[in-house]
């Protein structure tokens, strides 16, 4: 350790790795000199322990490693521990470690914050602010607006997928329900119809009820009406017990010989007439004597007749033809006088004998004295019709009769008599039957005897009738029969029945027919009614069912409602982020604009170092935009630099936060910093440290195994503290 | 042939001399029309019908107007099964209360009308006849399956109707109680698109945002086959307003002009947003604004929204750089970009800065 006249600080080393109770100096340039193991980056390192601030960082945490747990340097003038810089810091900024000429570049780096600080008048980095409102933006990490979105339009995908699937479900079962009704209407139909049914059924079972009824009403009737009848044949049958003995036979009998004898009768007066020709079959009849006598003068009438014919056939003979006869000879005697023919005309006269004329009849006086003489014959001259001719004939057939047939006459008269006789006594006998009887007629009686007969009958039966009916009703008489009946019938007409009824065969048929049909609608209706049942707890469970989604619909349609206003929200939010990060970014650009001035103040610095002109891009602390040109011209990321050059970009970047970030309290350590410079470049740094030393006032400390390097700093710096490390 | 329709006043023993004034100006306004709906809520409660019975039955009474009662869920509210048609609500007062639909002809108006019901679940079997008017009116109590409404906390879905209830009625337009914000949509049903009209609650019930604007009642025209509605303030109602202020903005000669609208009836919410150094700021802010405005209004709100109070952290320089920034930002992009969403971005900025300071101490 030489003199030296700059000495700045002195650094006591109490324990530090190798170092125990040393002192060193250091002058406005000082120079650790040693070979290897010689104790310069244990020197480093007491000095950047001495310049820096203590915490928690894994630098110091090496050093304790490396220097051991109670290392004790103590450096004079003393600095105040907040004006130290950290020791990160420190070593990035203000030092070169081991020849490796670098910068620990990463992400809120504490050392960057403190330059940021300093170079834009605040630590809070603009980028990051930008950064993670834009990732709150537009990243997809949890709690990002554009998650955010993302999330809720997922949300929205999802509830909309839901009210669809939920108005489907909805419309699935309105189609159902809409099915029910279907069914349940068409059911409705048959319901209807099947009521009808039901409703004909009943009136026919009212109907067959009352039917029921009235055969009941009609069994009243009849037993009265078979009192009735009993009492009334029972008073017919005493009224005529006259009846009891049955004449019917004998009267009939008798009645038929009356008539055998009545029909005898008329036939024999039937001949009778025709014998006598007699319209009075009662005129007596001539008996012997008269026969004779009238026979004698019936003879002497004949004998008169004759002779009156006689006389009369003359007379018209003369009259029929002496008139033409007369007029022919006239004619004749004309024409013979007057040879006129037409005279001759006259014989024409003769035709008159055909003319009919009335022939001269017999003169009166002479047929009274013939009618006279048989006065028995009793003619009539008035009305004498045949002429004498007539009575001629009159007394040839009354002497026949009186000859021939009234002997026979005569016979049959007397057998008329005697069955007249005969017959009137039978009527004698017949009517004191039939007046006994109070008749006056066979036809009375036997209707009579036949009508009681009957009513006998009837009576029997009736009686046998009742007496079943009086059992059945619990009567021991007719009359209790009648009481009990008239009862009956009396409840009977009160309910007002009609009197219309069928016949039992009938009602027992139509009960058949009605209980057939009603089974069959009965358990039609029923199954009817079931079916509607089912349908109605069907309908009701599926309107309970559909009454339930109106309001999920709506509390979806309000989630989404909500979630569309959500949006609208995290809309205006990415509006407002939107013009936030133009904010910063006019912040940031403010930044840029110093952090180029950065840049080029850098620049600088480097082509005075290395003697030329070229130009390094950067953007803040991002190595990514860190080029430089080489050699070639051509950008190059200082990744991709040579080592020398990016040695040299980074020592002049180092310098130039230097200026930056001050010089108090601070010493530059720069431990074999040349060692990837050629001769030229070391030469070149060595003078440009000088300058920038002399400019900021800043000592410079080297650390050093070459001894060209240590004689370059010798040469070039003026009064170089040398402390030989062995 | 003209309708009145109201709905959700919501009267109540609560706010008595607030809502009995505007139940009398709904039958004022009804006083030469043909007929007048209540659309439901109109008492807040089975028990608060009791209570208003009396005023009801006296402001019925004195029009001419037939009155058409329909309930809603509030008069089923603690009814414990008693029925409003027992309260003698006035002569001329038709309930519709049972669960079933009343049919109306009103000025050849084909008019079908439906209480509340919390589950409408037997609609299906019911038979609503055909439309014997070129109009048919549905009307009813309840938010319509399909209006796509975001139901906040304070409304009941249970107030659900089902779509095919619209669908079964085959009305041309629906007018419907419940939601308290007069709020209009269409809504498909199988015979087409049809109007859904909520014509909103009758009073500010609460200060939620279904209540913001003004109140009021539904006046339908039709002549001549021609259906007009009109909406009719309700003055004694007064409306719900709220501003937004930024606390470094202009507060005091904006609040000037307008209040020059205000009513007595009306309430005024005012929410202040911004960065402040420090709450003892906004408080006098505050305090100054309610001491001057709130006499003028029923009632008047103010309170912090969005408000960022920096206090230790106001020294910071990037924070009054961003801010320098974002006034600058403000005044380049004037009339490009809604001031809200620069505040916003500000306060933002602002706390994203802060936490960022707070964060590295």
């Amino acid at each position: 350790m030489g003199n030296n006249n700059n000495i700045k600080y002195n650094l006591e080393i109490n324990s530090f790795g190798k170092f125990v109770f040393k002192s060193f100096d250091i002058a406005n340039t000082t120079v650790f000199f040693g070979g290897n193991e010689s104790g310069k980056s244990t020197m480093f390192d007491a000095l950047l322990t001495a310049f820096s601030k203590v915490d928690k960082t894994k630098y110091y945490a090496d050093i304790k490693k490396r220097y051991g747990k109670h290392v004790d340097v103590i450096l004079s003038p003393a600095i105040d521990e907040e004006e130290k810089m950290p020791l990160a810091m420190y070593l990035n900024i203000y030092s070169v470690r081991q020849g490796d000429i670098t910068m620990d570049i990463a992400d809120n780096n504490e050392w960057q914050k403190i330059i940021r600080s300093k170079l834009y008048n605040t630590d809070i980095d603009i980028d990051s602010l930008i950064n993670s409102v834009v990732a709150e933006k537009d990243s997809n990490v949890k709690g990002s607006i554009n998650s955010e979105r993302t999330r809720l339009n997922d949300l929205y995908g999802k509830l909309k997928e839901s009210l669809s699937q939920l108005t489907f479900e909805k419309n699935r079962i309105r189609t159902h329900l809409k099915d029910i009704q279907n069914k349940l209407g068409a059911n409705n139909i048959l319901k209807k119809k099947s009521e009808d049914d039901v409703i004909a059924l009943e009136r026919t079972s009212k109907n067959l009820e009352m039917q029921d009824e009235l055969a009941a009403r009609n069994r009243y009737l009849s037993i009265l009406s078979n009192i009735n009848k009993y009492q009334k044949l029972n008073e017919y049958i005493r009224k005529n017990s006259v009846y009891s003995n049955d004449y019917s036979e004998q009267v009939t009998q008798m009645d038929n010989d009356i008539r055998e004898y009545e029909r005898n009768i008329e036939f024999l007066r039937d001949k009778y007439s025709s014998l006598c020709k007699s319209q009075n079959p009662n005129e007596p009849f001539f008996d012997d004597r008269d026969r004779n006598k009238i026979l004698a003068k019936i003879d002497k009438a004949i004998l008169k007749v004759d002779k009156e014919r006689t006389a009369v056939y003359k007379k018209n003979i003369l009259a029929k033809y002496l008139p033409s006869m007369f007029i022919s000879v006239l004619s004749l005697a004309l024409f013979a006088a007057t040879d006129e023919p037409m005279c001759l005309l006259g014989f024409i006269s003769f035709l008159l004998i055909f003319v009919p004329r009335k022939p001269i009849d017999y003169h009166y006086k002479a047929i009274e004295d013939i009618v006279d003489t048989v006065p028995e014959l009793k003619f009539d001259l008035d009305n004498l019709e045949g002429g004498l001719e007539g009575i001629y004939d009159t007394l040839l057939i009354a002497r026949q009769n009186i000859i021939e047939i009234e002997p026979q006459k005569e016979t049959i008269y007397n057998e008329i008599l005697a069955m007249i006789d005969t017959v009137s006594r039978l009527k004698n006998d017949l009517m004191n039957i039939l007046r006994a009887c109070g008749v006056d007629s066979v036809k009375v009686y036997l209707d009579n005897i036949s009508f009681y007969n009957e009513a006998e009958n009837d009576f029997g039966e009736l009686y046998n009738q009742l007496v079943k009916d009086m059992e059945t009703y619990g009567t021991s008489n007719i009359m209790m029969l009648e009481v009990e009946i008239s009862r009956l019938l009396r409840e009977f007409d009160e309910k007002g029945l009609s009197y219309n009824s069928m016949t039992e065969e009938e009602l027992f048929v139509k009960k058949n027919n009605y209980k057939r049909k009603a089974e069959d609608v009965n358990t039609r209706y029923n199954e009817i009614l079931d079916k509607e049942s089912e349908y109605l707890k069907e309908m009701a469970f599926t309107c309970g069912e559909l009454s339930s989604y109106p309001s999920k619909i709506i509390e979806l349609e309000s989630n989404i409602k909500n979630i569309e206003l959500q949006m609208e929200s995290l809309d205006k939010e990415t509006s407002a982020l939107n013009v936030l990060v133009e904010m910063l970014e006019t912040m940031r650009s403010k930044n840029n604009e110093i952090f180029d001035e950065l840049k080029l103040e850098s620049t600088d610095i480097f082509n005075k170092m290395i003697s030329s002109n070229r130009s390094f891009n950067m953007k803040d602390f991002d190595t990514k935009t860190m080029e430089v040109l080489d050699k070639n011209d051509n950008m190059v990321n200082i990744a991709s630099a040579s080592t020398a050059t990016r040695a040299a970009f980074l020592l002049s970047l180092k310098l130039t936060l230097i200026t930056k970030m001050g010089v108090d309290n601070k010493v530059i350590l720069l431990d074999e910093p040349f060692i990837t410079f050629d001769t030229q470049r070391e030469l070149d740094t060595l003078a440009f440290l000088k300058e920038f030393a002399s400019e900021h006032n800043i000592p410079i400390v080297f650390f050093t195994k070459d001894q060209s390097t240590k004689d370059n700093i010798v040469n070039t710096f003026d009064d170089v503290l040398i402390n030989e490390l062995v | 042939m003209n309708i009145i329709i109201a709905s959700d006043l919501h009267l109540s023993i609560k706010d008595k001399d607030y809502s009995l004034p505007i139940l009398e100006e709904i039958f004022a306004n009804a006083v030469l029309s043909d007929g007048i709906f209540l659309l439901g809520d109109i008492f807040d409660s089975y028990a608060d019908a009791e209570e208003f019975r009396a005023d009801f039955r006296r402001f019925a009474n004195g029009i001419k107007t037939p009155i058409y009662f329909l309930a809603g869920n509030h008069e089923k509210l603690a009814s414990i099964g008693r029925r409003l048609d027992k309260l003698d609500l006035g002569d001329r007062v038709v309930i519709i209360e049972d669960h079933s639909y009343s049919r109306f002809y009103i000025g050849g108006l084909d008019i079908i009308a439906l209480p509340y019901n919390n589950k409408h679940d037997d609609f299906y079997q019911w038979d609503f006849g055909n439309k014997d008017s070129d109009i048919r009116i549905f009307l009813s109590h309840g938010i319509i399956e399909g209006s796509m409404w975001f139901v906040d906390k304070f409304e009941d879905t249970t107030a659900a109707i089902p779509l095919d209830l619209l669908n079964a009625v085959s009305c041309d337009i629906a007018i419907l109680g419940h939601i308290h914000q007069k709020f209009n949509t269409k809504i498909s049903t199988i015979n087409g698109d049809i109007d859904v009209i909520y014509p909103g609650s009758s009073k500010i019930c609460r200060l939620s945002e279904t209540e913001i604007g003004k109140k009021f009642i539904l006046s339908l025209h039709y002549q001549n086959k021609s259906l007009n509605i009109d909406y009719i303030p309700l003055e004694k109602a007064g409306k719900y307003l709220v501003y937004q202020f930024n606390i470094n903005g202009d507060i005091e000669s904006e609040l000037a002009r307008l209040s020059a609208d205000w009513k007595r009836k009306d309430v005024i919410e005012i929410q202040i947003s911004g960065v402040v150094e420090s709450d003892s700021h906004i408080d006098k802010v505050i305090k100054d604004i309610e001491s001057k405005y709130k006499r003028l209004v029923s009632k008047f709100i103010v309170h912090k929204k969005k408000v960022l109070i920096l206090n230790n952290i106001v020294e910071e320089n990037i924070l009054s750089e961003f801010i320098a920034v974002a006034e600058n930002y403000k005044n380049e992009k004037d009339g490009l970009i809604a001031p809200q969403t620069i505040e916003l971005a500000k306060i933002m900025g602002v706390e994203r800065i802060a936490a960022a300071i707070k964060s590295r101490k």
